[in-house]
This record gives structure tokens, sequence and C-alpha cells, in this order.
């Protein structure tokens, strides 16, 4: 009798374990906008959801994109039929593990890095589009105590700290700069980091000589005396393409191929919208992306959302992407990051989606 | 019905014996449940669940198609592989003993100094009426805060250096000992006080040879309670910047999705986990003796 009682009090607690995993990720997104109000039944577009009834998209906050247009006033939802939320992510890593966990459909704005490093571990997800290009709102900023400079780098860098992200086009950009202006890399330390708050925070308390971030954080740390050591088109013009893209699990792609189109005509529309009058669109656009509108705008004024013909054609999706994924991983297997990279990165790529937008 | 009949006394003796402490007959108690001294840990059973543990890691990893994959969570091949290897080469910029040595020892610089404030504080705050009014809002305050929440703020005010870490461990630990030491306090009997006070103890007597004697098992308690805190605040306390370390490797893997080096440095962690507590547990036993027998 004793010994059932124990089995039962060890099953038991196993399924209390159990069930407090099972409940894990219930939680409904914070930016889900009003979801109570009805799909409007407009019968212009008929869009094939395949029993879908919910669209879940990972985004970046203080991020500002063309598109948010289209998220702020729910376009989304009207052209797809389908509830779309929007889920503000903090890097491209995290898009990537939860588009692998099922619960992110399509990453917009992932960075190009981190999507190569996962499908290079193994992960069958591919690029549908370009969201957006960007050199100037990614970079490193020096501390004003340091003194850096490029003329000096080697010197005043050497055995200093630089705050970076990891793994990702920032951590990417870095060690090229830093390859080009002749830091020994062995010499300095690069602290690894989540980018945004926490860069700011390192740079303000001065213990780093830089420190590397996307967005906002930039402008925050350049405001608080920092300096670029290289600027954004001197980077371009070593080669450093940077650059977001627009990703989704290739399972997803094959079983709802028009959502995808649909998704991708809606971000072709409003990425016109922006192109034909981008001062009336400024303050949603900040507002969507958390940002005053100054903020918004300075991020704005770097970014580039390309139109679907310049996507499709050789200088991004028709092969020029493909083979910066190569090179980067490339790169990282050189620094020993990783141990291989993929012997090519032509089938990460799916035009098919892209092509059916109008 | 053959329910009712116990069975032989030397059957169950000699069934359990070979891994129970409780052996012959003279120890056997008609009724146990609800004796905490006779629960004693039963080896079988931890066989059993670690066994039961290896063998559904290995059930839901194995073959061609297995049911988790190989890059969501790696099978024990791969795993052994990159510990091996991790033993050999390291991770980066550290040796694996550079990387444990930086993690051990942040964390027990975090648990003592955690202890050393927290236990006066916690005596105080058992002791003291005044002194209870005033720690008990601000530990009840501070006590949820996550403190990955409290990264920036680390940062700023403490740098990216070694102290900045360590600080983050004593926040994870302090709180955890205040309260044990405050509990083990407030668990001492009055009629031990008074006791003790009617055969003409003083104060510095009472606290010496009554209080600390019998808070210490709760302060013990505590002690384990916040080693375990540590070690799970380890990866928030190495994002407030280092290359070198457990919770740093682990982050660092994870962001070029390295997960066969994460999950070995997640059961290096709990290996080393399970060996302090093994050690505590074997102070405990020295050292206080009297536990669980006021």
């Amino acid at each position: 009798m004793k010994n059932w009682r124990r089995i039962m009090a060890f099953l038991m607690a196993f399924g209390l374990v159990a069930a407090a995993c099972g409940s894990g990720g219930d939680s409904s997104p914070e930016t889900t906008a009003a979801t109570t109000t009805d799909a409007p039944t407009t019968t212009a577009v008929a869009v094939d959801t395949g029993g879908l009834d919910e669209l879940n998209v990972a985004y970046f906050l203080e991020w500002p994109t063309a598109n948010q247009v289209a998220q702020a006033e729910q376009t989304y939802d009207d052209v797809l039929g389908l509830t779309v939320n929007w889920w503000p992510f903090a890097s491209g890593n995290d898009m990537a593990l939860a588009m692998e966990s099922g619960d992110i459909d399509i990453s917009y704005s992932q960075g190009l890095t981190p999507f190569a490093n996962y499908v290079t571990s193994g992960a069958d997800h591919v690029i549908v589009g370009v969201a957006v290009s960007y050199a100037d709102a990614d970079n490193c900023v020096a501390h004003p105590d340091y003194g850096v400079s490029q003329d000096n780098a080697a010197s005043s860098l050497a055995g200093q700290n630089i705050y970076t992200p990891i793994g990702n086009v920032t951590h990417f950009k870095l060690l090229k700069m830093l390859e080009h202006l002749g830091v020994d890399l062995d010499g300095v330390s690069l602290i690894p980091s989540e980018g945004g708050p926490a860069a700011v925070a390192a740079f303000e308390n001065g213990d780093v000589a830089m420190a590397c971030a996307f967005g906002g954080a930039i402008n925050t740390m350049l405001a608080a005396g920092g300096n670029l050591v290289m600027t954004g088109s001197e980077q371009e013009a070593l080669g450093i393409r940077v650059f977001d893209i627009i990703s989704i699990p290739r399972s997803f792609g094959d079983d709802h191929p028009s959502v995808v189109t649909a998704f991708l005509q809606v971000t072709e529309d409003a990425n016109a919208a922006y192109a034909s009058d981008r001062g009336s669109l400024e303050e949603t656009i900040a507002a969507a992306a958390g940002m005053d509108v100054a903020g918004s705008n300075s991020l704005l004024d770097a970014f580039t959302f390309l139109d679907r013909d310049s996507q499709l054609s050789d200088a991004w999706l028709g092969g020029t992407v493909q083979a910066a994924m190569k090179e980067q991983m490339d790169f990282f297997v050189a620094q020993g990051e990783i141990d291989t990279a993929l012997d090519s990165y032509d089938a990460v790529v799916d035009t098919s989606y892209l092509e059916g937008v109008r | 019905m053959s329910d009712h009949i116990p069975a032989p006394a030397a059957e169950t003796a000699a069934t359990f014996g070979r891994f129970d402490r409780r052996r012959g007959n003279q120890s056997r108690k008609t009724v146990t449940f609800g004796d905490a001294s006779e629960v004693t840990t039963s080896k079988v059973w931890m066989v059993f669940s670690l066994g039961g543990l290896m063998l559904i890691w290995w059930l839901v990893t194995r073959g061609p198609e297995p049911m988790i994959a190989e890059k969501t969570f790696p099978g024990q091949r791969a795993v052994w592989d990159a510990f091996t290897r991790w033993l050999r080469e390291g991770y980066r910029r550290g040796s694996a003993w550079e990387h444990t040595w930086a993690s051990l020892s942040r964390v027990l610089k975090g648990l003592l100094i955690g202890t050393v404030i927290g236990i006066p504080v916690g005596f105080a705050m058992g002791l003291s009426r005044r002194l209870r009014g005033i720690f008990d809002p601000i530990v009840e305050l501070f006590r949820p805060i996550p403190p990955l929440a409290l990264l920036p703020l680390f940062i700023m005010w403490f740098g990216i250096g070694e102290q900045s870490k360590v600080n983050l461990l004593v926040w994870a630990s302090v709180w955890v000992m205040i309260i044990a030491a405050r509990a083990g306090v407030l668990g001492v009997g009055g009629s031990k006080v008074h006791a003790a006070y009617s055969l003409g103890a003083n104060r510095w007597q009472i606290l010496r040879y009554v209080i600390l004697p019998n808070a210490l098992p709760e302060v013990f308690t505590g002690v384990r309670v916040a080693l375990g805190v540590s070690w799970g605040t380890l990866v928030a306390a190495e994002l407030l910047g280092t290359e070198v370390g457990l919770g740093a490797t682990i982050y660092i893997a994870s962001r070029f999705f390295r997960m066969d080096i994460v999950v070995v440095n997640i059961l290096v962690i709990g290996v080393i986990g399970v060996a302090m507590d093994i050690v505590m547990r074997v102070l405990e036993a020295r050292l206080i003796p009297w536990r669980g027998k006021g």
C-alpha cells in the first residue's frame, strides 16, 4: 500500500509540473489593438486564409517602418480578413526562436544575420522579402572620454571594452569595422548585450569605450556626447550591407501562400503611400513605433523601403542577399563563433510570394 | 483479505534495507506518515527519477525523425560530444575551468555578502518591533523585483565590472536570507525564552544560547534556497557585461543557436547546484544535529 501511495504522489507531482508547463505561452499580445472589432466583410478582396483566423507577426519596437501605418490602421486585418497580432521583440534571434516554436508566422524586419545564423543551424525558414535597408540606423558610438577616431582606433580601442549585441548584424558590422581599422580583435573585450536601454546605460556609465546598437539607442548616445567612428555610408563603401528581411517558417508559406502574398501586398502598398507622401504619415508611424516624432523621423531618414521590383532585382533577392549571408556566415566560421556554414544560401530565399504582388 | 495481514518484518527489511537507512526491527514505527525524521532519501527513487528523465530525453530525441528536433533540443550523444569538447577547448575566450570558476566565485561572493547582510537584518526584524516596522516595507517592496528588470539600473550605478554582477547576486540572495533569519527568530518557542530567563539568563545569553541555536535550522534552509536563487540569477548577472562565465556562455551560445553548448552549460550549473546542496546538507547534519528535534 505504501508503495502505491508513493507512486501516486510521484505521478501527481509530475502531473502538476506538466500542467504548469502546458499553460505557459497563453498570454495575449500587448499590442493587439481592439481585437474585438469585427473583421470587415468587404467582398473586394478574397484572401484564402486556409482556415486561419489569426496571424501572428513579430516586429521591433523603436523601429519605425512605413508599414506601421497599415499596422495602426489595421489594414492588414481588413485585407487579410483575419486578426493580425503584432508581437514586439527585442532581437531577431528571438524572432527566429518564436517562429521555430510556431507562435510567430511572419517576422517583419528580422535582421539578416540572426536569420542566416538560424538557418545555418538547421532551421527551415525562408526569406520572402526585404523589409528595410539602413546603414546609419545601426552603428557603434564611441564614448567621448576615450577619444576614438578612425585614425587612432587601433591604439585607442586596444584593451578596451566594447558593448555589443552578439550574433546579429550589429556584431557583424562591428567586427568588419574593427578589421578594417586594424584593431586587434584579441585585444578588445566584446561585452555581450541586449542593445537598446542596456547599451545606453553602459555608455552613460562610461565603462565601455564604445557601445553598439540599433534604432533609437544610437540617437540617445550621440546626444550624450558620443561620436560615430565610421558613418553608415563609409561602412557601406566597405561593402557592409545592412538590411532587414521579412521571413517565415517554410511550412507556413506552404500552407498559406495567399496569406503571405497578401501580407506582402499590404506592405508594398504602405511603402508606396509612404514614398509618395511621408509627411502626413510621420505621426502615425512614430506612435506605432513607440517614439516621439523627431526620434522616429531621424531613423526614417536613414531607412529605405524597397518596392517589389527593386527587391526582386539582382541587387537584392536576385542574388546579393544570398551572397551576403554566405559572406557573413563564412566570416563567423573564421571567427570561431560557429563550426560550419551552409554551402549555399540560395534555398532559403523564396521569391514566389513577392512575385504575386502587384 | 490479505491486505490486513502486515508483511513479515524480515521481508520488508530485506526489501528496503539495502537502500534505506531504516535497518532492523528496532527503528520500525507503527505509523510513519508525518514524522519527518522517518523521511530519509530513498536511493531507489533517486535512481528511478534520474533514470526516468534520461529515458524521456532519449525517447524524444532518438531516431532520424525525433519528436524534438535536434536544433531545438540536442540528443544525449550531441550533448556528450559538446561536453567533452567544452572540457578540452572551452568556449570562445575561456577554458571550461575559467568559465566555471568565474561563475562559481560570483555566486559564492554574492551569497556570502547576502548572508552577512541578511542574517543581522532578519534577526533585528524578529527581535525589535521598531526595526521590523522600518525594514518590513522595504523587504516586501523590493523582494519581488526580478533581477533582470534591474539590469539597466545596475549597469548605470555599478558599471559592467565584477562588482556589478556580484551586487546583482547579493540582491537575489539577501531577501531570502532576511526572511529566513526572521522566520528563524519568530519560530523560537516563547516558553524556551522564558524558561531561560527564569534560570537567570541575560539578554546576551538568550540570544546566544536560545535564539541563535533555534534559528539556525531556518537560516540554513535560507542559505540553501538562496543558493538556488543565486544560480537562477546567474544568466541575468552575467548579462551585466562579461564574456566569461557559465551564464554568459549560455547567452552567447543561444545567440548563435548553439543549443548543444547551451544544454551542456545548463547541466553543468545543475550538477554544481546539486553538489553544493549536498555539501550544505552535510554541514547541516554536522553543525546543527538538533534540527527537527526541538
